[in-house]
């Protein structure tokens, strides 16, 4: 287990150095000088240009630059916004917290609805089972902001339950306020992994070592959980995991949605306003923690299946 | 007489074909007694051992009566059959499909008892432990916190065995314990069942497609073809003796070591499943002895000598067998 820790950190890692790479060349990529970009269109006073400059190293070459630019945004420097002049990692940590619990909510929305109506249409198969195969067919096709549309639509607008814009205040009042997004967030994602559910379930449960539980008279409920649904933990988590790591970007349009203030929604302000310290910045938390993510992912299926680490070899 | 386990007259009826996949099976187990149930593929050997414990496809009818330790068991339902199951332990064929790949040994072995005995995770490792001594397994300690993956074939069946004896059962149920082993493995393993059956007094119902091996642990012997039991017998005369024509022809099937053949013996046609056999005897169409009347009437089984066979012709056809 070690070893494979060991070589998972370090996959980890070079990822995250690709990654930040391609977010940095993005200036040098960029149409115009880095300079042109760096400032957004704007014509700047000569002082603000030497203060650019020497922020960026613009002077040095591509690969210092890089390097420079690395070193500080792994001490937590990430520059300073052009609009706002204030330092990007504080804009940034301002509004991480609301992303980071929209995410949270929409997982567990995910993991306790998706797993949930899966195992109901694996043990209940007829009408149950066709119910809920056709509804997540339809929901799963359903983007997040149409979803987010339909909710507003219907609990906001319509039957008036719950808020549908800001981010409230206080923790009741908060998690009133993120409901609607969360479930809009997650919607599609729990279909599929209510789909997955039910699929693996079902396969497991015509497994024989399900037979042999059952051959020893072990009531059927743990027959199902420590047998079917615990052998189905690996694809299930997988598929979760990917479609949380995914959230993490689509968070962008659900949070423009229902204007919270999160660090998708400021992506998107800083795209439209040339803000490009901040796009960088923000860039490079969620390329960040889309990979962390899928890491732990990856670590938490070798824990639930042993046969996992077998294929370091191969 | 009321023994260990007796079917009477059972009967399965899957879905779909017409025929029933188990035709009228009579066979009794007497305390501590070992019968050997023998035949081709299809001939309704693992589907006996599953209508006992009541593990049948969805669907299937079952008539007849089958009873364990004289309870019968198709009444049963919820806790009352789980705990019938508890006792009445099944050895599976291929130990790496029936053990749950993603849990310890330790979890597969204590599983049953800490359901039904509601013992403590340490007592009742404790007895997994001395159990696995018993069956071979040294250094139980560590087995239990190695996953199915870890060991070898052998070891695994060895392990399901140590499960199975964990019950206290007085019935085991084995179905092709070793077929899935290589044949070293095999004979250790068996050798293993043997004397840990006889040491416990306990009743066994061995299915094998092996004649000799059934022979050599078994009392008694059990012959099926498509769904029906052809002879019964105690293994030694029923190997050396045969009474039905098919019983005759599967021993002259088994290559012998000491003559040399040029061709070996075989049986013409094909093994029928249960729902295909025909309205008279269901080995009429392959039998070397066939009259017309093998046609007309199922035989029954019936008692002849030292046992019962299934053939009109039994009585004259055992002087052909001799030679």
């Amino acid at each position: 287990m070690a070893a494979y820790l060991a070589r998972r950190a370090i996959m980890l890692a070079a990822t995250l150095v690709v990654s930040s790479f391609v977010v940095f060349a993005g200036l040098s990529v960029a149409p115009g000088n880095p300079l042109a970009t760096l400032a957004g269109g704007r014509s700047l006073p000569p002082d603000s240009v030497r203060v650019l400059v020497e922020r960026y190293h613009l002077d040095e070459p591509f690969l210092v630059q890089y390097a420079m630019w690395l070193g500080n945004a792994v001490r937590g420097d990430l520059g300073v916004s052009i609009v706002l002049r204030q330092d990007v990692s504080d804009l940034i940590a301002s509004r991480a917290g609301t992303t980071i619990a929209l995410v949270l909510y929409a997982a567990l929305i995910v993991l306790v609805a998706g797993v949930a109506f899966g195992l109901l249409a694996a043990l209940r198969p007829g009408i149950v089972d066709s119910l809920v195969v056709i509804s997540t067919a339809v929901v799963v096709a359903i983007p997040p902001f149409v979803a987010a549309i339909v909710l507003i639509g219907v609990f906001a607008v319509g039957l008036r339950w719950l808020p549908a814009l800001g981010n409230g205040s206080g923790l009741w009042d908060g998690i009133r306020h993120l409901t609607l997004p969360a479930f809009a967030l997650a919607a599609s994602a729990t279909a599929s992994v209510a789909r997955v559910t039910r699929t693996s379930v079902r396969e497991q449960l015509d497994r024989e070592h399900v037979q042999t539980a059952i051959s020893r008279g072990i009531p059927y409920a743990a027959v199902v959980r420590r047998h079917a649904l615990r052998n189905s933990a690996v694809p299930i988590s997988t598929l979760a995991g990917m479609t949380v790591a995914s959230m993490i970007a689509l968070a962008a349009v659900v949070e423009r949605a229902f204007g919270l203030n999160g660090l998708g929604a400021y992506l998107v302000s800083a795209v439209l306003s040339k803000d490009f310290a901040v796009v960088q910045g923000i860039s490079l938390v969620l390329v960040a923690s889309f990979v962390l993510v899928n890491t732990l992912v990856d670590v938490g299926a070798a824990a639930l299946d042993p046969r996992i680490k077998l294929g370091r070899r191969s | 007489m009321t023994g260990v386990l007796d079917l009477n007259g059972l009967t399965v009826r899957l879905p779909g074909p017409d025929r029933p996949v188990l035709d009228d099976v009579s066979l009794s187990i007497a305390e501590g007694e070992a019968l050997g149930l023998v035949g081709e593929s299809g001939s309704g050997k693992s589907m006996t051992v599953r209508a006992i414990v009541r593990l049948l496809p969805a669907g299937a009818q079952v008539e007849g009566v089958v009873r364990v330790g004289g309870v019968e068991v198709g009444s049963l339902r919820g806790a009352a059959l789980r705990e019938l199951r508890a006792v009445v332990p099944v050895v599976f064929q291929d130990p790496r499909a029936h053990i749950n790949p993603v849990r310890t040994i330790g979890d597969f072995l204590t599983e049953g008892l800490r359901t039904h005995r509601r013992l403590s995770r340490r007592s009742a490792e404790d007895r997994a432990v001395r159990l696995l001594d018993e069956v071979g397994v040294a250094d139980g300690q560590r087995r239990l916190r190695q996953y199915p993956h870890e060991l070898s074939g052998g070891l695994l069946q060895r392990v399901m065995i140590a499960a199975a004896l964990l019950a206290e059962p007085r019935l085991l149920l084995a179905d092709e314990p070793t077929t899935a082993l290589d044949v070293t493995t095999q004979a250790e393993v068996m050798a293993a069942v043997d004397e840990l059956r006889r040491e416990r007094g306990l009743a066994m119902l061995f299915i094998t497609h092996d004649l000799e091996l059934a022979a050599a642990v078994c009392d008694r012997t059990a012959v099926m073809y498509a769904g029906r039991v052809m002879e019964v017998r105690a293994s030694a005369s029923l190997h050396e003796h045969p009474l039905h024509p098919y019983t005759a022809a599967l021993a002259a099937a088994r290559p012998s070591l000491e003559r040399r053949a040029d061709r070996l013996a075989t049986i013409p046609g094909r093994p029928l499943s249960a729902f295909e056999a025909p309205d008279g005897c269901a080995f009429a169409d392959r039998c070397a002895h066939i009259r017309e009347r093998c046609r007309e009437e199922r035989p029954a089984l019936r008692p002849l000598g030292d046992g019962q066979v299934a053939c009109v012709r039994a009585e004259g056809l055992q002087v052909v067998f001799r030679d």
